[in-house]
């Protein structure tokens, strides 16, 4: 009385298989952050500066140092708040002879936060706490416990 | 009755999943949850984008407010400031950027309190994250706007 499997149950044999997969190799990312020399893996705390561009004043206040950040697209912890800094914006604009001048943006800043994170180095990158990956001029989604907000990684210091 | 016996155990599976799926988006009962032992007063503030007049003289402090296209409920209406709604305007002849005045539109900056759960970095009201820079649909009995949260107090 056996059953043919039709398509229907391939597919959901394949979706679990995929997320097996998926979750595995997630898991191993985060094992291999305790692990190092062999695996050509090592794990070391970096400071990652965040760049936050042409933002109000209310952004500012709502960050603070010690603040934990985590990758808004996955909820993953990314890193610490370390330090803040705080510089006005000035936008590119073209003037009417054909100038181009760097405009005071009214009222916005730009923010450079420092994070502390746990940074898993591999030959293919880097990865905060093995998962986040850290790459130089990507842009991603970050929160706080006070604030949602669009920064790009500016760099990767010692 | 053919068709009937086909149905084998992974689809009963499947069609219970869906279903459980769909009775957790959609249950009702779940809005308003557990405002128990673990709440925090908080006030915080929601800066709607630009509003006429008609959307003002609908507020009224002790209101309630939920998410328009969640339904979560976000909390009462404490204060409200009415401020003129401003754009950036690029003066290409000068080389500089000003914020100028559109007449007869507004900002509006609206105090909400709540009681919030605050655990593992989050603010929650109902099922809502309250975080600065959270783009909301907001609406209470007689209004409805967009808008962002620009301040938190706790």
């Amino acid at each position: 009385m056996k059953r043919k499997l039709n398509w229907i149950d391939f597919s959901i044999i394949l979706i679990v298989v995929a997320v097996v997969i998926i979750l595995g190799l997630k898991v191993k990312n985060v094992l291999f952050t305790k692990s190092s020399g062999e695996n050509q893996v090592i794990n070391t705390k970096k400071d990652v500066v965040l760049k936050i561009e042409d933002v109000r004043e209310y952004s500012v206040n709502a960050l603070q140092v010690g603040d934990n950040v985590y990758s808004d697209d996955t909820n993953y912890y990314f890193g610490k708040i370390k330090d803040i800094k705080v510089e006005e914006s000035y936008l590119p604009l073209i003037k009417d002879n054909g100038e181009v001048v760097l405009a005071r943006s009214p009222e916005r800043y730009n923010v450079y936060l420092v994070v502390e994170c746990n940074v898993l180095e591999r030959p293919n990158g880097y990865f905060a706490e093995g998962i986040t990956e850290i790459k130089v001029n990507s842009k991603s989604r970050y929160k706080t416990i006070g604030l949602l907000f669009t920064a790009t990684i500016e760099s990767i210091e010692e | 009755m053919k068709w009937f016996k086909k149905i084998g155990i992974i689809d009963i599976i499947i069609v219970l999943i869906i279903i459980g799926g769909i009775i957790f988006l959609i249950n009702p009962y779940r809005s308003r949850v557990n405002e128990g032992s673990k709440a925090t007063p908080i006030v915080y503030t929601f800066e709607t984008l630009d509003v006429g007049e008609e959307f003002i003289n609908q507020l009224e402090i002790g209101k309630d407010v939920y998410n328009s296209s969640k339904n979560y409920y976000l909390g009462k209406i404490k204060d409200f400031r009415v401020k003129p709604y401003r754009e950036e305007f690029e003066d290409t002849e000068k080389g500089e950027i000003r914020l100028v005045e559109i007449p007869n539109r507004y900002c509006v900056e609206i105090d909400i309190e709540a009681n919030a759960v605050i655990e593992n970095d989050v603010i929650k009201v109902d099922r809502e994250e309250i975080r600065v820079g959270s783009y909301l649909p907001i609406k209470g009995k007689s209004f409805a706007s967009y808008g962002y949260i620009i301040g938190i107090e706790r």
